[in-house]
Protein backbone atom coordinates (compact mmCIF):
# COMPACT_ATOMS: atom_id res chain seq x y z
CA UNK A 1 0.00 0.00 0.00
CA UNK A 2 1.12 3.72 -0.77
CA UNK A 3 -0.24 6.34 1.31
CA UNK A 4 -0.49 10.19 1.27
CA UNK A 5 -0.72 11.55 4.21
CA UNK A 6 -1.06 15.41 2.95
CA UNK A 7 -3.38 16.56 0.11
CA UNK A 8 -4.86 19.95 0.70
CA UNK A 9 -8.00 20.65 1.70
CA UNK A 10 -8.69 23.59 0.31
CA UNK A 11 -9.94 26.12 2.61
CA UNK A 12 -8.33 27.63 6.17
CA UNK A 13 -9.96 28.36 8.59
CA UNK A 14 -13.91 27.55 9.98
CA UNK A 15 -14.88 30.60 8.50
CA UNK A 16 -14.79 30.13 4.83
CA UNK A 17 -16.03 27.10 3.01
CA UNK A 18 -14.69 25.34 0.39
CA UNK A 19 -15.98 26.23 -2.98
CA UNK A 20 -17.02 23.95 -6.08
CA UNK A 21 -14.35 24.72 -8.31
CA UNK A 22 -11.75 24.27 -5.64
CA UNK A 23 -13.51 21.14 -4.95
CA UNK A 24 -13.19 19.64 -8.70
CA UNK A 25 -9.75 20.76 -8.69
CA UNK A 26 -9.43 18.44 -5.87
CA UNK A 27 -10.65 15.48 -7.45
CA UNK A 28 -8.78 15.82 -10.36
CA UNK A 29 -5.64 16.29 -7.87
CA UNK A 30 -7.03 13.03 -6.61
CA UNK A 31 -7.32 10.73 -9.73
CA UNK A 32 -3.70 11.68 -10.18
CA UNK A 33 -2.61 10.39 -7.36
CA UNK A 34 -4.51 7.58 -8.23
CA UNK A 35 -2.71 7.28 -11.27
CA UNK A 36 0.59 7.70 -9.92
CA UNK A 37 0.02 4.17 -7.45
CA UNK A 38 -0.96 5.81 -4.41
CA UNK A 39 -3.81 3.58 -2.40
CA UNK A 40 -4.69 5.48 0.79
CA UNK A 41 -5.55 9.56 0.37
CA UNK A 42 -5.70 11.63 3.22
CA UNK A 43 -7.22 15.16 3.09
CA UNK A 44 -5.51 17.49 4.86
CA UNK A 45 -7.32 20.47 6.73
CA UNK A 46 -5.69 22.76 8.62
CA UNK A 47 -6.45 25.09 11.35
CA UNK A 48 -4.87 27.11 13.88
CA UNK A 49 -4.75 25.72 17.37
CA UNK A 50 -6.06 28.87 18.89
CA UNK A 51 -8.92 29.52 16.47
CA UNK A 52 -12.96 29.03 17.48
CA UNK A 53 -13.93 25.38 16.93
CA UNK A 54 -17.98 25.16 16.39
CA UNK A 55 -19.21 23.54 19.12
CA UNK A 56 -21.05 20.52 18.04
CA UNK A 57 -19.11 17.71 17.13
CA UNK A 58 -20.82 17.21 13.79
CA UNK A 59 -19.40 20.79 11.85
CA UNK A 60 -16.17 20.09 13.16
CA UNK A 61 -14.86 18.03 10.44
CA UNK A 62 -15.90 20.55 6.89
CA UNK A 63 -15.00 17.29 4.69
CA UNK A 64 -17.72 14.98 4.25
CA UNK A 65 -15.78 12.55 2.62
CA UNK A 66 -18.78 10.18 1.96
CA UNK A 67 -20.95 12.40 0.17
CA UNK A 68 -18.32 14.15 -2.12
CA UNK A 69 -16.11 11.62 -2.70
CA UNK A 70 -17.65 8.45 -2.58
CA UNK A 71 -17.92 8.10 -6.40
CA UNK A 72 -14.15 8.57 -6.91
CA UNK A 73 -13.80 5.73 -3.94
CA UNK A 74 -16.34 3.38 -5.27
CA UNK A 75 -14.37 3.58 -8.99
CA UNK A 76 -10.99 3.92 -8.62
CA UNK A 77 -10.68 1.86 -5.17
CA UNK A 78 -8.49 4.30 -2.99
CA UNK A 79 -9.60 4.73 0.74
CA UNK A 80 -9.86 8.44 1.75
CA UNK A 81 -8.94 9.90 5.05
CA UNK A 82 -9.37 13.14 7.15
CA UNK A 83 -6.82 15.01 9.36
CA UNK A 84 -6.56 18.22 11.31
CA UNK A 85 -3.01 19.62 11.36
CA UNK A 86 -2.93 22.06 13.97
CA UNK A 87 -1.06 25.38 13.77
CA UNK A 88 0.64 25.24 17.40
CA UNK A 89 1.90 28.80 18.35
CA UNK A 90 1.04 29.45 21.88
CA UNK A 91 0.43 26.85 23.86
CA UNK A 92 -1.43 28.64 26.31
CA UNK A 93 -4.24 29.35 24.28
CA UNK A 94 -5.12 26.03 22.82
CA UNK A 95 -7.92 23.84 23.77
CA UNK A 96 -7.99 20.22 24.58
CA UNK A 97 -7.62 17.91 21.73
CA UNK A 98 -9.75 15.00 22.81
CA UNK A 99 -13.14 16.51 21.18
CA UNK A 100 -11.65 17.66 18.24
CA UNK A 101 -9.98 14.51 17.50
CA UNK A 102 -13.12 12.68 17.61
CA UNK A 103 -13.81 14.22 14.13
CA UNK A 104 -11.17 13.20 12.00
CA UNK A 105 -8.90 9.91 11.65
CA UNK A 106 -5.65 11.40 12.24
CA UNK A 107 -4.12 14.54 13.97
CA UNK A 108 -1.38 16.70 13.34
CA UNK A 109 0.36 18.99 15.06
CA UNK A 110 2.71 22.12 13.06
CA UNK A 111 4.61 23.98 15.78
CA UNK A 112 5.64 27.24 14.65
CA UNK A 113 7.27 28.60 17.86
CA UNK A 114 9.78 27.18 20.31
CA UNK A 115 7.12 26.68 22.71
CA UNK A 116 4.55 25.70 20.34
CA UNK A 117 7.46 22.77 20.01
CA UNK A 118 8.04 21.86 23.38
CA UNK A 119 3.93 21.13 24.10
CA UNK A 120 3.63 19.49 20.87
CA UNK A 121 6.73 16.95 21.03
CA UNK A 122 5.86 16.10 25.22
CA UNK A 123 1.90 16.55 25.75
CA UNK A 124 0.29 16.49 23.17
CA UNK A 125 -1.55 13.08 21.93
CA UNK A 126 -1.23 13.57 18.09
CA UNK A 127 -0.27 11.28 15.38
CA UNK A 128 2.19 12.92 13.34
CA UNK A 129 4.20 16.48 13.44
CA UNK A 130 5.22 18.16 10.64
CA UNK A 131 6.47 21.88 10.05
CA UNK A 132 6.19 24.64 7.22
CA UNK A 133 9.17 23.69 5.34
CA UNK A 134 8.84 26.66 2.88
CA UNK A 135 10.14 28.79 5.80
CA UNK A 136 12.67 28.71 8.48
CA UNK A 137 12.13 26.28 11.15
CA UNK A 138 10.81 27.17 14.77
CA UNK A 139 13.81 26.85 16.58
CA UNK A 140 17.09 24.09 16.49
CA UNK A 141 15.71 20.83 16.14
CA UNK A 142 17.01 18.19 19.20
CA UNK A 143 17.81 15.04 18.52
CA UNK A 144 16.47 14.61 22.32
CA UNK A 145 12.93 16.06 22.05
CA UNK A 146 12.56 14.76 18.93
CA UNK A 147 13.49 11.05 19.61
CA UNK A 148 11.50 10.76 22.47
CA UNK A 149 8.44 11.87 20.47
CA UNK A 150 9.31 9.29 17.96
CA UNK A 151 9.76 6.80 21.14
CA UNK A 152 6.22 7.19 21.85
CA UNK A 153 5.18 6.84 18.62
CA UNK A 154 4.48 9.89 16.89
CA UNK A 155 6.12 10.36 13.37
CA UNK A 156 7.68 13.28 11.62
CA UNK A 157 6.27 14.22 8.15
CA UNK A 158 8.47 15.81 5.42
CA UNK A 159 6.47 17.18 2.96
CA UNK A 160 7.64 18.11 -0.72
CA UNK A 161 5.54 20.15 -2.33
CA UNK A 162 7.62 23.02 -0.98
CA UNK A 163 10.38 21.67 -2.98
CA UNK A 164 8.36 22.15 -6.03
CA UNK A 165 6.94 25.98 -5.55
CA UNK A 166 9.84 28.86 -5.99
CA UNK A 167 13.62 28.70 -5.05
CA UNK A 168 13.33 30.59 -2.00
CA UNK A 169 11.08 27.72 -0.17
CA UNK A 170 13.42 25.18 -1.96
CA UNK A 171 16.52 26.16 -0.26
CA UNK A 172 14.54 26.18 3.32
CA UNK A 173 13.17 22.79 2.15
CA UNK A 174 16.60 21.25 1.38
CA UNK A 175 17.84 22.78 4.79
CA UNK A 176 14.93 21.74 7.05
CA UNK A 177 14.66 18.04 5.69
CA UNK A 178 18.02 17.80 6.57
CA UNK A 179 17.84 19.27 9.69
CA UNK A 180 15.01 16.99 10.56
CA UNK A 181 16.55 13.73 9.05
CA UNK A 182 19.34 14.32 11.22
CA UNK A 183 17.83 15.35 14.62
CA UNK A 184 15.04 12.17 14.06
CA UNK A 185 18.34 10.32 13.25
CA UNK A 186 15.87 8.85 10.69
CA UNK A 187 13.56 6.75 12.24
CA UNK A 188 10.53 7.29 12.02
CA UNK A 189 9.91 9.85 9.04
CA UNK A 190 7.35 9.83 6.69
CA UNK A 191 6.85 11.63 3.40
CA UNK A 192 3.53 12.94 2.00
CA UNK A 193 3.02 15.55 -0.89
CA UNK A 194 0.90 18.04 0.33
CA UNK A 195 -0.22 19.21 -3.10
CA UNK A 196 -2.46 21.54 -3.91
CA UNK A 197 -2.69 20.90 -7.76
CA UNK A 198 -2.31 17.95 -9.89
CA UNK A 199 0.97 19.29 -10.90
CA UNK A 200 2.63 18.77 -7.31
CA UNK A 201 2.23 14.81 -7.34
CA UNK A 202 5.18 12.70 -7.89
CA UNK A 203 5.24 8.97 -7.66
CA UNK A 204 7.13 6.62 -5.76
CA UNK A 205 10.34 6.70 -7.54
CA UNK A 206 11.13 10.32 -7.86
CA UNK A 207 10.01 10.98 -4.27
CA UNK A 208 12.41 8.02 -3.52
CA UNK A 209 15.06 9.38 -5.24
CA UNK A 210 14.60 13.29 -3.58
CA UNK A 211 14.94 11.70 -0.16
CA UNK A 212 18.11 9.96 -0.37
CA UNK A 213 20.18 13.23 -2.35
CA UNK A 214 18.77 14.84 1.37
CA UNK A 215 20.11 12.28 3.19
CA UNK A 216 17.90 9.61 4.17
CA UNK A 217 18.60 5.79 4.13
CA UNK A 218 17.80 3.57 1.22
CA UNK A 219 15.46 1.78 2.83
CA UNK A 220 14.03 4.01 4.51
CA UNK A 221 12.76 5.82 1.84
CA UNK A 222 10.50 3.48 0.35
CA UNK A 223 9.14 2.45 4.19
CA UNK A 224 8.24 6.79 4.48
CA UNK A 225 5.30 6.04 2.08
CA UNK A 226 4.39 2.61 2.90
CA UNK A 227 4.55 0.61 6.67
CA UNK A 228 5.33 3.95 8.27
CA UNK A 229 2.33 6.05 7.13
CA UNK A 230 -0.06 3.06 7.45
CA UNK A 231 1.46 2.84 11.16
CA UNK A 232 0.00 6.73 11.15
CA UNK A 233 -3.14 5.54 9.56
CA UNK A 234 -3.84 2.82 11.99
CA UNK A 235 -2.72 4.88 14.91
CA UNK A 236 -5.44 7.36 14.04
CA UNK A 237 -7.85 4.98 13.46
CA UNK A 238 -7.67 2.77 16.47
CA UNK A 239 -7.90 6.40 18.86
CA UNK A 240 -11.21 6.61 17.40
CA UNK A 241 -12.62 3.34 17.14
CA UNK A 242 -11.28 1.87 20.10
CA UNK A 243 -10.95 1.91 23.88
CA UNK A 244 -6.72 2.38 24.53
CA UNK A 245 -6.15 -0.16 21.70
CA UNK A 246 -7.51 -3.00 23.69
CA UNK A 247 -11.10 -3.35 21.98
CA UNK A 248 -11.54 -2.30 18.78
CA UNK A 249 -15.24 -1.92 16.85
CA UNK A 250 -15.49 -4.13 13.81
CA UNK A 251 -13.04 -5.69 12.06
CA UNK A 252 -14.05 -8.94 10.84
CA UNK A 253 -12.03 -11.54 8.03
CA UNK A 254 -11.12 -9.43 5.43
CA UNK A 255 -11.54 -5.52 6.90
CA UNK A 256 -9.34 -4.68 9.13
CA UNK A 257 -9.75 -0.73 11.19
CA UNK A 258 -7.94 0.92 8.69
CA UNK A 259 -9.38 -0.39 5.58
CA UNK A 260 -13.05 -0.25 6.76
CA UNK A 261 -14.53 1.92 4.67
CA UNK A 262 -17.92 2.04 6.55
CA UNK A 263 -16.20 3.52 9.43
CA UNK A 264 -15.90 6.63 8.37
CA UNK A 265 -19.26 7.16 7.84
CA UNK A 266 -20.33 5.61 11.13
CA UNK A 267 -17.09 7.27 13.29
CA UNK A 268 -19.15 8.99 15.62
CA UNK A 269 -21.35 6.00 16.57
CA UNK A 270 -18.89 3.53 17.75
CA UNK A 271 -20.82 0.42 16.46
CA UNK A 272 -20.57 -1.66 13.91
CA UNK A 273 -23.74 -4.66 13.05
CA UNK A 274 -22.70 -7.48 10.67
CA UNK A 275 -24.24 -10.92 9.81
CA UNK A 276 -24.29 -13.07 12.28
CA UNK A 277 -22.65 -16.06 11.72
CA UNK A 278 -23.86 -19.11 13.21
CA UNK A 279 -21.85 -22.10 14.97
CA UNK A 280 -21.12 -24.19 12.12
CA UNK A 281 -17.91 -26.79 12.20
CA UNK A 282 -15.20 -25.63 10.29
CA UNK B 1 63.13 -1.42 52.25
CA UNK B 2 60.49 0.05 50.26
CA UNK B 3 61.28 3.66 50.21
CA UNK B 4 57.93 4.53 49.50
CA UNK B 5 56.95 3.91 53.58
CA UNK B 6 59.39 5.36 54.78
CA UNK B 7 58.84 8.45 52.59
CA UNK B 8 54.90 8.23 53.93
CA UNK B 9 55.97 8.43 56.99
CA UNK B 10 58.51 10.82 57.53
CA UNK B 11 56.75 13.56 54.89
CA UNK B 12 53.04 13.23 55.57
CA UNK B 13 52.14 11.43 58.61
CA UNK B 14 54.55 13.57 60.72
CA UNK B 15 52.34 16.59 59.86
CA UNK B 16 48.95 15.26 60.57
CA UNK B 17 49.65 12.70 63.35
CA UNK B 18 51.04 13.35 66.84
CA UNK B 19 52.98 9.66 67.06
CA UNK B 20 53.47 9.13 63.17
CA UNK B 21 55.31 5.35 63.86
CA UNK B 22 51.67 4.75 65.31
CA UNK B 23 48.79 6.93 63.00
CA UNK B 24 45.74 4.89 64.33
CA UNK B 25 46.05 4.17 67.98
CA UNK B 26 44.23 1.19 70.05
CA UNK B 27 41.90 2.69 72.18
CA UNK B 28 40.33 4.97 69.27
CA UNK B 29 37.21 3.44 69.71
CA UNK B 30 34.86 5.04 72.23
CA UNK B 31 32.58 3.25 74.90
CA UNK B 32 29.60 4.39 73.52
CA UNK B 33 30.57 3.38 70.23
CA UNK B 34 30.51 -0.04 70.90
CA UNK B 35 26.85 -2.30 69.16
CA UNK B 36 24.92 -2.85 71.75
CA UNK B 37 22.72 -6.03 72.34
CA UNK B 38 19.65 -6.49 70.89
CA UNK B 39 16.09 -8.27 71.57
CA UNK B 40 16.17 -9.66 68.02
CA UNK B 41 13.28 -7.57 66.97
CA UNK B 42 11.20 -8.87 69.75
CA UNK B 43 10.11 -5.66 71.09
CA UNK B 44 8.95 -4.04 67.71
CA UNK B 45 7.18 -7.20 66.50
CA UNK B 46 5.28 -7.40 69.98
CA UNK B 47 4.22 -3.47 69.41
CA UNK B 48 2.95 -4.14 65.93
CA UNK B 49 0.70 -6.96 67.80
CA UNK B 50 -0.26 -5.14 70.55
CA UNK B 51 -1.70 -2.23 67.65
CA UNK B 52 -3.18 -4.82 66.04
CA UNK B 53 -4.88 -5.71 68.95
CA UNK B 54 -6.58 -2.73 70.01
CA UNK B 55 -10.34 -2.43 69.16
CA UNK B 56 -10.32 0.54 66.56
CA UNK B 57 -12.85 1.07 64.15
CA UNK B 58 -10.60 0.61 61.51
CA UNK B 59 -9.24 -2.37 62.80
CA UNK B 60 -12.38 -3.95 63.12
CA UNK B 61 -13.67 -3.08 59.42
CA UNK B 62 -10.11 -3.91 58.03
CA UNK B 63 -10.20 -7.29 59.15
CA UNK B 64 -13.17 -8.61 57.01
CA UNK B 65 -11.06 -7.51 53.82
CA UNK B 66 -8.03 -9.36 55.41
CA UNK B 67 -8.91 -13.03 55.11
CA UNK B 68 -6.29 -14.71 53.20
CA UNK B 69 -6.73 -18.33 52.52
CA UNK B 70 -3.53 -20.07 54.82
CA UNK B 71 -2.33 -21.82 52.23
CA UNK B 72 -2.81 -19.71 49.18
CA UNK B 73 0.23 -20.26 47.30
CA UNK B 74 0.52 -23.67 47.09
CA UNK B 75 -3.48 -23.46 46.50
CA UNK B 76 -2.97 -21.25 42.73
CA UNK B 77 0.24 -23.47 42.60
CA UNK B 78 -1.38 -26.99 42.49
CA UNK B 79 -4.67 -25.03 40.10
CA UNK B 80 -1.91 -24.48 37.74
CA UNK B 81 -0.82 -27.95 37.84
CA UNK B 82 -3.96 -28.75 37.66
CA UNK B 83 -4.92 -26.85 34.79
CA UNK B 84 -1.53 -28.11 32.51
CA UNK B 85 -2.78 -31.63 33.42
CA UNK B 86 -6.16 -31.64 32.43
CA UNK B 87 -5.21 -30.11 28.74
CA UNK B 88 -2.31 -32.22 27.93
CA UNK B 89 -4.64 -34.74 28.83
CA UNK B 90 -7.68 -33.62 26.44
CA UNK B 91 -4.51 -32.97 23.97
CA UNK B 92 -3.12 -36.68 24.31
CA UNK B 93 -6.60 -38.30 24.18
CA UNK B 94 -7.16 -35.70 20.72
CA UNK B 95 -3.83 -37.48 19.62
CA UNK B 96 -4.86 -41.11 20.16
CA UNK B 97 -7.97 -40.51 19.15
CA UNK B 98 -6.48 -39.74 15.69
CA UNK B 99 -4.10 -42.25 15.88
CA UNK B 100 -7.40 -44.81 16.18
CA UNK B 101 -8.62 -43.27 13.30
CA UNK B 102 -5.64 -43.42 11.11
CA UNK B 103 -5.76 -47.37 12.14
CA UNK B 104 -9.02 -48.23 11.24
CA UNK B 105 -9.59 -46.18 7.92
CA UNK B 106 -12.07 -43.96 9.71
CA UNK B 107 -12.65 -40.51 7.48
CA UNK B 108 -15.91 -39.47 9.37
CA UNK B 109 -16.62 -37.74 13.05
CA UNK B 110 -19.33 -39.80 13.09
CA UNK B 111 -18.08 -42.67 12.23
CA UNK B 112 -15.27 -42.16 14.61
CA UNK B 113 -17.30 -41.46 17.39
CA UNK B 114 -19.73 -45.02 16.83
CA UNK B 115 -16.76 -46.58 16.93
CA UNK B 116 -15.05 -45.23 19.94
CA UNK B 117 -17.93 -45.16 21.88
CA UNK B 118 -18.54 -48.99 21.32
CA UNK B 119 -14.86 -50.12 21.29
CA UNK B 120 -13.30 -47.73 23.68
CA UNK B 121 -15.27 -45.88 25.94
CA UNK B 122 -12.79 -44.56 27.88
CA UNK B 123 -10.90 -42.86 25.51
CA UNK B 124 -14.22 -41.53 24.33
CA UNK B 125 -15.17 -39.70 27.62
CA UNK B 126 -11.32 -38.54 28.01
CA UNK B 127 -12.10 -36.91 24.85
CA UNK B 128 -13.12 -32.44 24.77
CA UNK B 129 -16.63 -32.29 23.55
CA UNK B 130 -17.81 -28.88 21.62
CA UNK B 131 -21.07 -29.57 22.83
CA UNK B 132 -20.64 -29.54 26.59
CA UNK B 133 -19.10 -26.34 26.05
CA UNK B 134 -21.27 -25.04 23.98
CA UNK B 135 -24.22 -24.15 26.92
CA UNK B 136 -21.47 -22.05 28.60
CA UNK B 137 -21.58 -19.49 25.62
CA UNK B 138 -25.18 -19.66 24.82
CA UNK B 139 -27.01 -19.71 28.08
CA UNK B 140 -23.99 -17.97 30.28
CA UNK B 141 -21.66 -15.43 28.32
CA UNK B 142 -24.13 -14.20 25.94
CA UNK B 143 -26.90 -13.20 28.73
CA UNK B 144 -23.49 -11.92 31.03
CA UNK B 145 -22.83 -9.77 28.04
CA UNK B 146 -25.45 -8.30 27.01
CA UNK B 147 -26.58 -7.53 30.64
CA UNK B 148 -22.99 -5.30 31.08
CA UNK B 149 -23.70 -3.62 28.11
CA UNK B 150 -27.24 -2.79 28.35
CA UNK B 151 -29.10 -4.68 25.38
CA UNK B 152 -32.60 -6.40 26.00
CA UNK B 153 -31.11 -10.20 27.64
CA UNK B 154 -34.71 -12.18 26.68
CA UNK B 155 -35.98 -10.69 23.48
CA UNK B 156 -34.23 -10.05 20.29
CA UNK B 157 -34.00 -6.63 18.87
CA UNK B 158 -36.26 -6.31 15.74
CA UNK B 159 -34.80 -3.72 13.92
CA UNK B 160 -31.48 -2.86 14.46
CA UNK B 161 -30.44 0.35 13.40
CA UNK B 162 -32.71 1.93 16.38
CA UNK B 163 -30.12 0.42 18.97
CA UNK B 164 -29.21 3.05 20.67
CA UNK B 165 -26.16 2.20 23.18
CA UNK B 166 -23.18 4.40 23.76
CA UNK B 167 -20.27 2.93 21.72
CA UNK B 168 -17.33 4.53 23.84
CA UNK B 169 -18.99 3.38 27.04
CA UNK B 170 -19.31 -0.08 25.64
CA UNK B 171 -16.04 -0.32 24.72
CA UNK B 172 -14.99 0.67 28.05
CA UNK B 173 -17.07 -2.13 29.49
CA UNK B 174 -15.62 -4.87 27.40
CA UNK B 175 -12.50 -4.18 27.70
CA UNK B 176 -12.79 -5.12 31.40
CA UNK B 177 -15.57 -7.66 30.44
CA UNK B 178 -14.63 -11.36 31.02
CA UNK B 179 -14.03 -13.89 28.31
CA UNK B 180 -14.58 -17.15 29.41
CA UNK B 181 -17.16 -18.71 27.35
CA UNK B 182 -16.90 -16.14 24.56
CA UNK B 183 -16.91 -17.62 20.72
CA UNK B 184 -14.03 -16.26 19.62
CA UNK B 185 -12.53 -16.20 15.77
CA UNK B 186 -8.56 -15.20 14.88
CA UNK B 187 -9.55 -12.95 12.72
CA UNK B 188 -5.31 -11.44 12.02
CA UNK B 189 -2.13 -12.97 12.75
CA UNK B 190 1.58 -13.33 12.31
CA UNK B 191 1.33 -16.67 12.24
CA UNK B 192 -0.63 -17.35 9.26
CA UNK B 193 -2.03 -20.88 10.19
CA UNK B 194 -3.87 -19.50 13.19
CA UNK B 195 -6.10 -17.42 10.76
CA UNK B 196 -9.21 -18.59 10.71
CA UNK B 197 -9.29 -21.02 13.97
CA UNK B 198 -12.81 -20.57 16.15
CA UNK B 199 -13.68 -21.91 19.92
CA UNK B 200 -14.98 -21.14 23.00
CA UNK B 201 -13.01 -19.69 25.42
CA UNK B 202 -12.52 -22.16 28.47
CA UNK B 203 -9.88 -20.31 30.34
CA UNK B 204 -8.71 -16.73 29.60
CA UNK B 205 -4.60 -16.84 31.25
CA UNK B 206 -2.29 -14.09 30.97
CA UNK B 207 -0.90 -14.60 27.71
CA UNK B 208 -3.08 -17.55 26.40
CA UNK B 209 -6.70 -17.97 25.10
CA UNK B 210 -7.29 -21.84 26.25
CA UNK B 211 -10.33 -22.85 23.42
CA UNK B 212 -12.29 -25.95 22.64
CA UNK B 213 -12.69 -25.99 18.77
CA UNK B 214 -14.80 -28.69 16.48
CA UNK B 215 -12.58 -30.46 14.10
CA UNK B 216 -12.85 -32.30 11.22
CA UNK B 217 -12.23 -35.37 13.21
CA UNK B 218 -12.47 -34.77 16.93
CA UNK B 219 -12.94 -31.47 18.79
CA UNK B 220 -10.09 -30.14 19.54
CA UNK B 221 -8.51 -28.00 22.20
CA UNK B 222 -6.23 -25.13 21.34
CA UNK B 223 -4.00 -22.77 23.45
CA UNK B 224 -3.58 -19.48 21.13
CA UNK B 225 -0.95 -17.07 22.01
CA UNK B 226 -2.44 -13.38 22.71
CA UNK B 227 0.71 -11.70 21.27
CA UNK B 228 0.65 -10.79 17.43
CA UNK B 229 -2.84 -11.98 17.44
CA UNK B 230 -6.18 -10.01 16.49
CA UNK B 231 -9.35 -12.06 17.92
CA UNK B 232 -12.88 -11.20 16.61
CA UNK B 233 -16.36 -11.84 18.42
CA UNK B 234 -20.03 -11.18 18.06
CA UNK B 235 -22.46 -10.28 20.42
CA UNK B 236 -26.14 -11.69 18.43
CA UNK B 237 -29.02 -9.10 18.71
CA UNK B 238 -31.34 -11.29 16.78
CA UNK B 239 -31.14 -14.37 14.29
CA UNK B 240 -29.71 -12.48 11.57
CA UNK B 241 -27.66 -9.30 13.08
CA UNK B 242 -25.00 -9.15 15.49
CA UNK B 243 -22.53 -6.28 17.29
CA UNK B 244 -18.83 -7.15 16.18
CA UNK B 245 -15.96 -6.21 17.82
CA UNK B 246 -12.37 -7.55 18.05
CA UNK B 247 -9.43 -7.30 20.44
CA UNK B 248 -5.99 -6.79 19.84
CA UNK B 249 -4.42 -9.42 21.81
CA UNK B 250 -0.73 -7.35 22.25
CA UNK B 251 -2.54 -4.92 24.63
CA UNK B 252 -4.57 -7.46 26.30
CA UNK B 253 -2.07 -9.48 28.02
CA UNK B 254 -3.15 -9.55 31.55
CA UNK B 255 -5.59 -12.03 33.60
CA UNK B 256 -9.20 -11.03 33.86
CA UNK B 257 -8.90 -10.43 37.73
CA UNK B 258 -6.00 -7.89 36.62
CA UNK B 259 -7.86 -6.43 33.50
CA UNK B 260 -10.99 -5.15 35.89
CA UNK B 261 -9.40 -2.83 37.52
CA UNK B 262 -6.53 -1.56 34.85
CA UNK B 263 -5.89 1.45 33.51
CA UNK B 264 -5.36 1.15 30.28
CA UNK B 265 -2.88 3.61 27.76
CA UNK B 266 -2.38 3.82 24.28
CA UNK B 267 1.14 2.61 23.20
CA UNK B 268 2.85 3.52 19.85
CA UNK B 269 1.74 0.65 17.50
CA UNK B 270 4.58 -0.12 15.49
CA UNK B 271 4.45 -4.05 16.74
CA UNK B 272 0.95 -4.12 15.07
CA UNK B 273 1.86 -3.81 11.49
CA UNK B 274 0.37 -7.19 11.36
CA UNK B 275 -3.23 -5.55 11.35
CA UNK B 276 -3.12 -4.06 8.11
CA UNK B 277 -4.51 -6.01 5.43
CA UNK B 278 -3.46 -4.50 2.14
CA UNK B 279 0.44 -4.07 2.59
Amino acid sequence: MLVDLNVAWPQEGYNKAASESDITKLKTTLLTLHGLGYTHLVLNFTANHSDKFPNNVKELNPMNIAERFGDIMKSTGVKIYSRITLIIDDPSKGQSLSKISQAFDIVAALPISERGLTLATTNLDIDLLTFNYGQRLPTILKHKSICSCINRGVKVEIVYASALRDINSRRQFVSNVRSVVRSSRSRGVVVSSGAQSPLECRNILGVGSLLRLLGLGNDKCSKAMGELASLVLLNGRLRNNSYKHTVVVGGGDETDIVGDLEGIRRQLKRLKITKRLHSAPN
Amino acid sequence: MDRAQEFIKSCLFTKSFINPDKPIEENRLRETLLVLPTDGGLSSRLKHNRSKLKLTAENITSTNNKIRHPNYKSVSKNAKIAMKAYITGLKRAVQRAKKTSYENDITEKQELELYLKENNPELWSQLPHYGEFEPMHKDLWVGYIKELLGLPVETAIEDTSKLSINGSAALLKLSMAEYNGCLIKVAKSRNKNMVGIRGIVIWDSQKHFIIVTQGKLTDEVKCIPKQGTVFNFQIPLNDTDALEYSILGDRFKYRSSDRAGRKFKSRRCDDMLYYITDL
